[in-house]
């Protein structure tokens, strides 16, 4: 054998290795919790998608917690309808490909009859074509791109869009916090560029400039090459559309290129593991949220205090509080329309008026979405708390 | 002007860190042909054990564990020799049995050994990413990394740390390697198992201080590389481990030196090809492995290696 035979076989190895990992590590859990049930009645099982393993499992971890959550809760006081209320996982690793093998593996157990998922636009795209023809009504609780409940009549959500939440922090930045010269950093996922892409029109709408625009790509670890050409810009405020993991090393690395700028967080950001990972290098940094677990609601506060008994006394984040709230607001569509059944539900979720949800009142539209009012939290001592500016509705 | 020097600096940092992966990569490969997909992994838990040591306490299988909390510097040497131990021992285990098996048996090994050091990871440190602590040396009190700016162009302490690290680590490397006894014993098994044993050379012993001096280094690359990004996770080395695998083909697999060019150029390559390519940043990953092709299809041997086709 040759060098060149031999590395060309180690090359081909490297390609396959590659594509193994991703093979490997998509290979779900079934943790449903709770008995069948008994009687007659029908039970009230939830296929909870998100990622439970790879690298954003630890959306998936907050997404379970939430819902085990209101599974307890809705268990305790009987179940729905009767029936007990049970979770089954589906891992979809944030994959388009993973998502639609969860999609179908849901569709083939009749006994599911909502989902509650999935967490992140590219898995929720591809997973809600399928239930959609399937007639699988899925709920989304995070899933931001403005194309997912455009799938059609069976898809929701409870978060509000990239287009609504990108205008609104626009107005925020350029009219609330008078900024003019504003640069973006986004991740080239369906959320980070769509929301970024509301920004940035959002920002040329209210009179101010984008003075630069770079894009990166979920898990990448060095953003410098990005970050220098947008230091040579001079922005007065950074725009970060993406998720905290690769926020944290943007804000460090920033600070290491000598940047000194106010930097502004999308809702990916919004979590505890932000200051953790980020140090003394995100203290300051504001951040869109959708869910507030320092509000006085006496809802709120039950939810926070079952969650932390269960979790080791840490905060829920907001992707746990729309989880509870997506299985809360599918049990009171299922005891509306009197019977756990896909097609009873997805009509029940139509017709259900206001749901006073934990993250704030549900009202659908016509195309399944909501329309909630935007929260911005900062990072002050190495915690998340309500901002002292606040956008103007 | 500053933005190319910006430029080149932060591919200085990659490139040193993949050069010091790619010595793993290259000294194993130089003396037993394997390519040891599991560097990636030792790399891994040489960012992890470098926080173990540093921090006061962790959570380990999710219970909370008091560690020793150690300077970076005691606690960087600590990871190397831990690490390095695992190298020997994957070896004993993973790879000396199938010696002699058909080379692409020692090679699915390699994967399988990746894959569990992987999962390994994620049972006992869980799959968030833990941060690294602040290093005091290079940090103000305020938190903020210490750094001083020539022309524009902002370096941190710690980047020059890394830089002398690596280049210190590449010259002892190189000199161990070509001036010493056991150096030359390593040569000479490289080129001929049979004949070294035949002379007198012990060559298990040869190869496991092999692995024992590539997985430290390996280690040493990934506590540098947790302290430059700020955090470990149990993914961490896959990319990195690629990468060095490029960097290490790219100088010629098998050639410390060329390693070190290699890594070098890698990363010098990447940052500039991401700043400056249209649409460059999206690309970042494979135009390292544009690289890796081109240098297959025109010089396989490298750009350091002999052109001279090895033994059958």
């Amino acid at each position: 054998m040759t060098i060149r035979k031999k590395l060309v076989l180690a090359a081909i190895l490297v390609l396959a290795l590659a594509l193994a990992l991703f093979a490997v590590a998509g290979c779900g859990g079934d943790s449903g919790s709770g008995d069948a049930s008994t009687g007659a009645s029908t039970p009230f099982k939830v296929g909870l998608a998100a990622p439970f393993t790879g690298d954003a499992a630890t959306y998936g971890a907050s997404h379970k917690a939430g819902a085990e959550i209101a599974m307890e809760e809705l268990n305790a006081a009987g179940g729905v309808n009767g029936g007990q209320v049970s979770l089954e996982l589906g891992d979809d690793l944030a994959d388009a490909k993973q998502a639609v093998l969860v999609a179908q593996k849901f569709i083939d157990d009749t006994s599911i009859v909502v989902i509650n998922g999935h967490m992140f636009s590219t898995p929720a795209i591809a997973a809600g074509a399928k239930y959609e023809t399937a007639g699988l009504p899925m709920i989304t609780p995070s899933a931001t791109n403005v194309d997912i409940t455009a799938l059609g009549a069976y898809i929701w959500r409870i978060c509000m869009t990239d287009a609504f939440q990108g205008e609104g922090l626009a107005k925020y930045s350029v009219s609330t916090l008078g900024k003019q010269k504003i640069a973006i950093m986004y991740d080239s996922s369906d959320y980070g560029r769509g929301l970024a892409d509301a920004f940035e029109s959002g920002v040329t709408g209210t009179g101010g400039t984008v003075v630069g625009k770079q894009q990166y790509t979920g898990g990448d670890t060095d953003f410098k090459s990005q970050l220098t050409k947008l230091k040579g810009a001079g922005p007065d405020l950074l725009f970060l559309s993406g998720y905290y993991p690769e926020g944290s090393k943007i804000a460090q690395q920033a600070r290491e290129l000598g940047m000194d700028v106010q930097m502004l967080g999308s809702d990916g950001y919004a979590s505890d593991e932000l200051p953790k990972l980020g140090g003394a290098a995100v203290e300051g940094m504001l951040i869109s949220t959708f869910f507030d677990y320092t509000s006085s609601d006496p809802a709120v506060q039950k939810f926070v205090d079952a969650y932390k008994a269960a979790n080791d006394g840490a905060n829920p984040d907001w992707f746990a509080a729309n989880s509870y709230d997506v299985i809360m607001l599918a049990a009171q569509a299922a005891k509306n329309a009197g019977k756990n059944d896909r097609t009873a539900i997805n009509d029940a979720l139509g017709t259900i008026g206001t749901y006073q949800g934990i993250s704030g009142p549900i009202t659908f539209d016509e195309n399944g979405d909501v329309v909630k009012p935007l929260t911005i939290v900062i990072v002050q001592d190495g915690a998340l708390t309500t901002a002292p500016q606040q956008p103007t509705p | 002007m500053s933005e190319l020097g910006q430029q080149l600096v932060n591919g200085l940092m990659i490139g040193c860190l993949y050069a010091l992966i790619a010595v793993g990569y290259t000294m194993v490969y130089g003396i037993i042909e394997l390519i040891n997909f599991a560097f990636g992994e030792l790399f891994m838990f040489g960012a992890f054990i470098t926080i173990m040591m540093m921090v006061p306490e962790i959570s380990l299988f999710g219970n909370t564990v008091n560690m020793p909390h150690l300077n970076f510097f005691l606690a960087i040497i600590i990871a190397m020799a831990v690490v390095g131990i695992m190298g020997v021992v994957i070896e004993r285990l993973a790879y000396r049995p199938l010696r002699n098996a058909p080379r692409l048996a020692a090679l699915i090994s390699a994967i399988g050994v990746s894959i569990l050091l992987q999962n390994v990871a994620q049972a006992i440190f869980g799959s968030q990413q833990v941060p690294f602590p602040d290093i005091p040396l290079f940090t103000t009190a305020a938190g903020a990394p210490k750094a001083f700016a020539i022309g524009g162009v902002q370096i941190t302490y710690f980047q020059v740390f890394v830089v002398v690290v690596t280049v210190v680590a590449m010259l002892l490397l190189n000199f161990y390697v070509r001036r010493t006894r056991m150096g030359r014993a390593m040569r000479a098994s490289a080129q001929d198992k049979r004949t070294s044993a035949l002379m007198g050379v012990n060559v298990n012993k040869v190869i496991a201080l092999t692995f024992l001096i590539g997985s430290a280094m390996g280690a040493l690359a990934g506590g540098l590389y947790g302290g430059v990004y700020h955090a470990a996770w149990p993914l961490m080395g896959f990319n990195p481990g690629l990468k060095a695998f490029i960097a290490a083909v790219l100088g010629g697999i098998g050639n410390i030196p060329g390693a070190f060019l290699g890594g070098l150029l890698l990363g010098i390559i990447e940052a500039l090809g991401s700043a400056y390519l249209p649409m460059g940043s999206q690309y970042r990953d494979a135009i390292a492995f544009v690289i890796l092709i081109l240098i297959l299809s025109f010089r396989p041997s490298g750009l350091l290696g002999s052109t001279v086709s090895q033994k059958a």
